[in-house]
This record gives C-alpha cells, sequence and structure tokens, in this order.
C-alpha cells in the first residue's frame, strides 16, 4: 500500500498522482522530461523532517458527531469538542502512537514532535534513512531558481506502519501551494485609478470599509461587534512586516496596535519565506481590517508538505482560533487519496472543535491549472482547487462589483455584480492587443469554481438546482513546447472524468477581480488594483469572528447551515445571499441559483449574522 | 488443414499484413490560432500517404476554452488519389458524438457542430489512398461569432503538394548557394 504526498509542479508529477488516467509507458516517458532539473540523489547524509499522518479512529462516528454539531434538533447542537476530547474519541491511542514512535526510532529516526491529536507525527532522519524507509529514492531538483528534493520512485509505507499511517508528508520539500493574489497586467490597469492610495468608493483602491458598505457589515458594527473576545487564524506559507498591517489599520480609522497579533511558526526553528509576504501581509489587513477587536494568530510553515501539514494540525489542535482561513492552494489533481485522507481528518477536526476554515477558490477561473499548462501551448484543463474543494472548508470565490473602467483604447463597463472573470475584457483586448496578448497575460483569470473530481457531492449539494456534473472531454494535452513546463507536442498527459457528480466550489463569493479590486498597504507603499480571492477568504474570517462574537461561541461547520438557509430562503427578502445571475468564470455561468462560478452568490452579512442570531 | 486450406490461410495473413502496411493512419495535433482581432479560431491540418491502402486519421484539437459555446466546423478536400468515406467526432479517448451535419463526399467534407464546449476533441476521418504520396488538406474553424457558418477557402491538395514541391526545391537552391 502506498502513502504519499505526491509532488508537484511538472508534467512528471501531475501523472503521478494518480488521478489522471494513463499508462505505464506514458507515465515513464514523461519521469525522463520533467520540468524542474534533476541534479541527481541527495546527499545521504543531510537531514530531512517527514510528517506521518494517522488515521483518525472511528471515522464514521466522528462524521456523525461533526453533523449533528449543526443539526438544531440535536442535543449536540453547538456543542463543540475540545482538542483532548478530540484526540481521545478520534485520535489514535496512546499506544498505537508509542507503538508508531517506538517503531521509527528502531529505524534510528528522531520523533521530534507528536501532535495532542494524536493524528501527526513529526520524525527526522537523514535522507538515506527515509529513502529507505520508504522505499523511493530521493533526488534534488532546481527550478525557476529553487532547489528542493523529491522522492523519484513511489512511496511505500513499511509493512510495520501500514494499518494506521494514511500519509507521509515531507520527502519533497518542493513549494507547493500558490498564494490565490492576483495583480493587473498593463493593459487593463485603469487611467483613472493610477494613484497609489486607497480611495474610499473606488474599484480597483477598495478598503476594508468600502467592504463593510458594499455587503452589508456596518449594522453589526452598529451593534458593537467588533470580534472582540474572539480569536480568527490565519494560515500562511510566508512572513509578513506588523508596520506594514499597523499602517494599514490606522488609515482604516482603527487601532494601529499589533499588540493583538500573535505569530506561531508551526515547524520551529524552520525559516518562513518571504516569498508571498504579500499574501500574508493583505490577510492579516483585511480580517483583522474586518473585525478590529478580534485577536490575531498568524500560523506561519515553510511552503512544503510536511510544512502543511504541521500548519493545519498546529493551527487546529491549539484550539485557539475560532475561526480559521488560508488563501494558498494547489490544484486537487496534484493529491492523492491518502493526501485528502490526511487533510480531510484535519478538517474533521476543525468541525468537532467548532472551528469553520475558509479557503480560497483560486484565481483561475474554472481553469485551475492554466498558468502551470498555459493555454494554447495545452489544452485548458477544467480544474478546482484544493483545500477549497475539500466538502469540510468553505470555498471562497470572487466576484467582479458594477464599475466603468477607463482604459487606454476605451472604457468598458461591468452592469452588475458577476462572477469574476477577464473574459468581459476579451473584446476589448481583442480588438486593441490581440488574442495572443489575452492568452499570454491574462487567461485563464477569475474566480476559482467548478466541479471537483476527487470529492463527491455532498448532502448539503445534493439535488440542488444548479449543481453540475464534471464536463466531459477534459484531457491535459501537449500542443506545442514551452519553457516553464517542457511537453512534446501530441503528448498526452491524462484526462480527468467527465460526468462526475462532484462537490461543486465555490460556497459563497465576495468581490475579488483586482479591477474592482483593493489597496494594500505593503512594505511601506500602496498598492491598488490587488484582488483575487485570497482576499476574500480572511475578509469571511473576519466576518465570522464578528457573529461568532454575536453568538457567544463558535458556529461550526457552516456549510449545512448556509445550505440550510439558501434553501429554506433563497434570494428573497431577508436572505443572506445575493443572486449573481449573469456573467461566468470563464467556463460556468451564473444564473439565478447556485452556480459553480460564484456558488450560493455574495452576501448581505447583516442578513447572514441573523441566522445565527437563535 | 490441408495443403490447400494452409495456402489459403497464408494468403489472407499475407493479404491481412499487405493492408495492414498499407495503412497509413496518423494522429496528429491540431493548434486552433486565433483570426485577427476575434475570438474565433481556426488550424489547418494535412497528411501525405505513404502507401496506398485504407486510412484512418486523427487530429485533436481544443476547443477554445470560452464560457460561450463555439460552432466547429471541419473542412477537409481530398487530392486526386484519395476517396474519403467517413468522418466522425468524439471527445479525446471517448466516444463519438453527433455531428449537427456533415455533408461527406469522396473528395470532400464540411461537417458542423454547434455549441461545442471547451474541451478536448478528435476529428477522425478515414478514407483509402490509390498511391503513396497522395494527400487531403483540411480546417477546422472555431467561430463566436454567432450561428454563421464560416466559409473557409480549402486549398487545393494537388496546390498544396505543388507549394511543397516549391518550398523543396527552394530548400535546394539555398543549400546549393550556401556550398558555393
Amino acid at each position: 500500500m502506498k502513502f504519499a504526498l505526491k509532488p508537484l509542479a511538472s508534467a512528471a508529477s501531475l501523472i503521478l498522482t494518480g488521478l489522471l488516467t494513463m499508462n505505464a509507458a506514458q507515465a515513464g516517458s514523461l519521469k525522463s522530461k520533467p520540468a524542474a532539473i534533476d541534479n541527481g540523489p541527495v546527499s545521504a547524509t543531510d537531514s530531512t523532517e517527514v510528517a506521518l499522518a494517522l488515521k483518525v479512529n472511528n471515522l464514521a462516528d466522528l462524521q456523525a458527531f461533526v453533523a449533528s454539531t449543526v443539526d438544531p434538533s440535536s442535543p449536540n447542537f453547538h456543542k463543540f469538542l475540545k482538542p483532548e476530547q478530540f484526540a481521545s474519541r478520534y485520535g489514535q491511542s496512546n499506544a498505537v502512537v508509542h507503538q508508531v514512535t517506538n517503531y521509527l526510532q528502531s529505524q534510528g529516526l528522531t520523533v521530534t514532535r507528536v501532535f495532542s491529536n494524536n493524528l501527526v507525527v513529526m520524525v527526522r532522519g537523514t535522507n538515506a534513512q527515509m529513502a529507505s524507509m520508504f522505499s523511493t529514492p530521493i533526488h534534488s531538483f532546481s527550478a525557476n531558481g529553487v532547489s528542493f528534493q523529491k522522492p523519484v520512485g513511489n512511496v511505500t509505507v513499511p509493512v510495520a506502519l501500514q494499518g494506521v499511517v494514511h500519509a507521509v508528508a515531507g520527502l519533497s520539500t518542493e513549494p507547493r501551494f500558490e498564494s490565490r493574489k492576483r495583480k493587473l497586467p498593463a493593459a487593463i490597469v485603469p487611467t483613472s485609478t493610477t494613484a497609489l492610495m486607497p480611495m474610499a468608493g473606488v474599484p480597483g483602491a477598495y478598503t476594508v470599509k468600502d467592504l463593510a458598505n458594499l455587503y452589508n457589515i456596518n449594522p453589526l458594527y452598529a451593534k458593537g461587534l467588533t470580534g472582540a473576545g474572539k480569536t480568527l487564524g490565519i494560515m500562511t506559507f510566508a512572513s509578513f512586516n506588523l508596520a506594514d498591517v499597523s499602517t494599514y489599520w490606522t488609515a482604516m480609522g482603527q487601532s494601529g496596535s499589533t499588540a493583538r497579533i500573535t505569530v506561531v511558526n508551526t515547524v520551529p526553528g524552520s525559516t518562513i519565506s518571504t516569498d508571498g509576504d504579500d499574501e500574508t501581509t493583505l490577510d492579516v489587513e483585511q480580517a483583522g481590517g474586518v473585525a478590529p477587536g478580534a485577536n490575531i494568530v498568524v500560523y506561519e510553515a515553510p511552503n512544503t508538505d510536511a510544512g502543511a501539514i504541521a500548519l493545519y494540525t498546529k493551527a487546529i489542535t491549539d484550539n485557539i482560533a475560532d475561526t480559521l482561513s488560508i488563501s494558498w492552494g494547489a490544484s486537487e489533481i496534484y493529491y492523492d487519496a491518502s493526501a485528502f485522507a490526511a487533510y480531510d481528518n484535519l478538517f474533521l477536526q476543525a468541525a468537532a472543535q467548532g472551528v469553520p476554515i475558509f479557503a480560497a477558490s483560486a484565481d483561475s477561473g474554472a481553469y485551475d491549472i492554466g498558468n502551470a499548462y498555459p493555454y494554447p501551448h495545452y489544452s485548458s484543463l477544467l480544474a478546482v482547487d484544493f483545500p477549497a474543494s475539500s466538502p469540510m472548508v468553505l470555498a471562497t470565490g470572487g466576484t467582479t462589483l458594477p464599475m466603468t473602467i477607463n482604459l487606454r483604447y476605451g472604457s468598458v463597463t461591468v452592469p452588475t455584480e458577476r462572477p469574476w472573470g477577464w473574459d468581459y475584457l476579451q473584446s476589448y483586448i481583442a480588438v486593441n492587443y490581440g488574442m495572443s496578448y489575452y492568452y499570454s497575460n491574462m487567461f485563464p483569470s477569475g474566480g476559482g469554481g467548478g466541479v471537483s473530481v476527487q470529492y463527491p457531492v455532498p448532502s448539503y449539494q445534493a439535488g440542488l438546482p444548479g449543481v453540475q456534473l464534471s464536463a466531459k472531454g477534459q484531457t491535459l494535452y501537449c500542443f506545442s513546447n514551452v519553457a516553464s513546463n517542457p511537453c512534446t507536442p501530441g503528448q498526452n498527459l491524462g484526462s480527468l472524468p467527465g460526468g462526475f457528480a462532484g462537490r461543486n466550489v465555490p460556497d459563497v463569493s465576495l468581490n475579488g477581480d483586482p479591477e474592482s479590486g483593493y489597496s494594500v498597504y505593503y512594505q511601506g507603499n500602496w498598492i491598488t488594483g490587488f484582488g483575487g480571492t485570497s482576499f476574500v477568504a480572511p475578509q469571511l474570517n473576519g466576518v465570522f469572528a464578528l457573529i461568532s462574537q454575536q453568538v457567544g461561541g463558535r458556529v461550526g461547520w457552516l456549510h449545512p447551515q448556509l445550505y440550510g438557509a439558501f434553501r429554506t430562503q433563497g434570494y428573497g427578502s431577508g436572505s443572506p445571499f445575493r443572486a449573481i445571475t449573469t456573467g461566468d468564470n470563464l467556463y460556468w455561468h451564473a444564473w439565478n441559483g447556485f452556480n459553480p462560478a460564484t456558488g450560493l452568490g455574495s452576501l448581505d452579512v447583516a442578513n447572514l449574522a441573523a441566522i445565527f442570531s437563535h | 488443414m490441408n495443403t490447400q486450406l494452409k495456402k489459403l490461410a497464408l494468403g489472407l495473413i499475407a493479404s491481412a499484413s499487405l493492408v495492414s502496411y498499407a495503412h497509413a493512419d496518423t494522429t496528429q495535433p491540431v493548434n486552433l490560432d486565433p483570426v485577427g482581432a476575434t475570438m474565433n479560431l481556426s488550424g489547418s491540418f494535412t497528411n501525405i500517404l505513404s502507401a496506398a491502402g485504407a486510412f484512418t486519421d486523427d487530429y485533436i484539437f481544443q476547443a477554445a476554452p470560452a464560457a460561450t459555446p463555439g460552432l466547429l466546423q471541419f473542412l477537409a478536400s481530398a487530392g486526386t488519389s484519395v476517396t474519403f468515406n467517413n468522418v466522425s467526432l468524439s471527445y479525446f479517448g471517448s466516444d463519438p458524438i453527433p455531428l449537427d451535419s456533415s455533408s461527406l463526399t469522396a473528395s470532400s467534407i464540411n461537417a458542423i457542430m454547434l455549441n461545442a464546449g471547451s474541451g478536448l476533441y478528435d476529428l477522425q476521418i478515414s478514407g483509402v489512398a490509390q498511391n503513396a504520396g497522395a494527400n487531403y488538406f483540411g480546417v477546422i474553424t472555431e467561430n463566436f461569432d454567432g450561428t454563421s457558418v464560416p466559409v473557409t477557402p480549402v486549398p487545393e491538395p494537388d496546390a498544396w503538394a505543388l507549394l511543397l514541391a516549391g518550398l523543396v526545391g527552394l530548400g535546394a537552391v539555398l543549400r546549393h548557394r550556401r556550398a558555393t
């Protein structure tokens, strides 16, 4: 039995996930031509740390318990577990964990940490020991100036651990996760908003104050709700500068004090990258700006497999944050079943503890791997992002707000809020710059959304009008070579199943288009025209910190509660949801109902809070 | 098995081998490129058959990644030594998709699929070549301008062959000039 978090970002690794169907000969031929340069075997004596994700104990009972916590008719309604209760009921027993750690130590490895949920064990050893234990050579690679290592064979868990270990994370140190933020390419930078500062009411320079106006958050503030007494958690793979955040909040008329922020390195001793620190900066600015009274814990980790497992495990098991968000992700086609199971166990733990998790649905519209495998060099592939595609995570999508954009050769008007998808600029670009510019610089850009081919449609979406099946004809195919990810023309890289009844994402959406986007204060300067679903996840994190304060507790797993409200109220008066009825995210269309472009639509936050008030 | 039957069996095997050898099947990716300042796409393909006999060729192309379905049109024209006998469309690696209209003659193909969603498709063309070097030429277009059928001129195969011959000749002249 094989358990592995698979490596990313190359044609070869894509094949290895097993989600894409293909024959061995094709996979073999691809292994010799990955995007990264294989520098040969790693140093045998260098050490590496990996995370072993253990199977949850009594999964069916855990799932039933989580469902009961958000069922108003259940005695468990909004009664959540403490981490120690979760560990006792659903983690592996101390005896089993000791067996695992004893085995690892008997192989000469050092157990560096056992998380208190009894579901994750961190272990350190030399590369030679890891290669031997998991039966795979490990090679050194370099790509785009980054050096990393990853296994070049199938990872096999030792027989002694196969009954209890779900996944092994960390043999690959390849940076896996991308931040879900987006900026404007030159051709579509408005001529009317070139001033680099926040401007109230100006699309592209919006702030959290505009957000409060646009989505009716102000009634919560009027009630005195600020998130006080609550803690929101930001999970990230990059550091940030406290001074930037302080300046942003001060500009919003809020306290600039950063005393409410705690930063936690979830892999002690590791170095947190600055690559992507604008993501963390905007996450904290937005979440803390929406909930100016909430405490904030910023959980940081290296952008690696082991880092990701440690990040989620620490953030959830600490049980300090009442709400959590992450604006980093990777296409779900890069993961295999064991990895999904390992992460989903952690998400179930969060739900059992009453903590909702918000994840950006990504910024490539319906084509989640379109940046790694750019059209027309590759065929386009409809795919969705993880962790947003997990049924336990609230997928936050992106819209475009009404505006007229004044551009160099004319103006473009968006009459009503629509799914973010830059095809509304396609005609302008085709006439003035040519379609090649569009495909090279602007495609695919839009609110991530579509149909998971990994997760079956969850009960809260079952039978809901507008929920879609996966599209047919989805094969990743090489048409011409491209330096960033080489391939052979005519090469078939695999197919995704059509007609699959999978989980639809996103669940809800807020403004995420950089054209109608936001101001961010970063490295001592204001930046405008900043967007992406990266903004939406921390914004909702802040919104639910407010609602948690109102509730006087935690809100728990949100999906059944939100979809339940939608089935009852639709878009009627007092509904938390606003219909997005026109437009698309480059493939999926919005309509007056659920859709994979915007989910249930955008929000009226005051009405949203009302469904949690009883 | 008596001698006559053995000879028949061997003859069938030999003839089957010959037919198999004569097949000139090909699978080619076809890039569809933007046409001018529009969202329409067009790409061409050709095949110069290496041997006489039946052929079944596959042309793999991507319908534009767009939210609005396009109108796909497939035009092909046979050279004097090629006879078409079938055309079909499918998602790549999947079952055939019904074409909305299809005009097939021995020398030409004009087929249309309305409302083609974004995806990878396989256009399959079958026919018979009378001799090695026989050829045909085709164009795939995707139109987003509405329901009108694009009219794309298709070069005569013989003209295509003439062009190829001209290019080969030009190459020879250039090589000769470099050598001298």
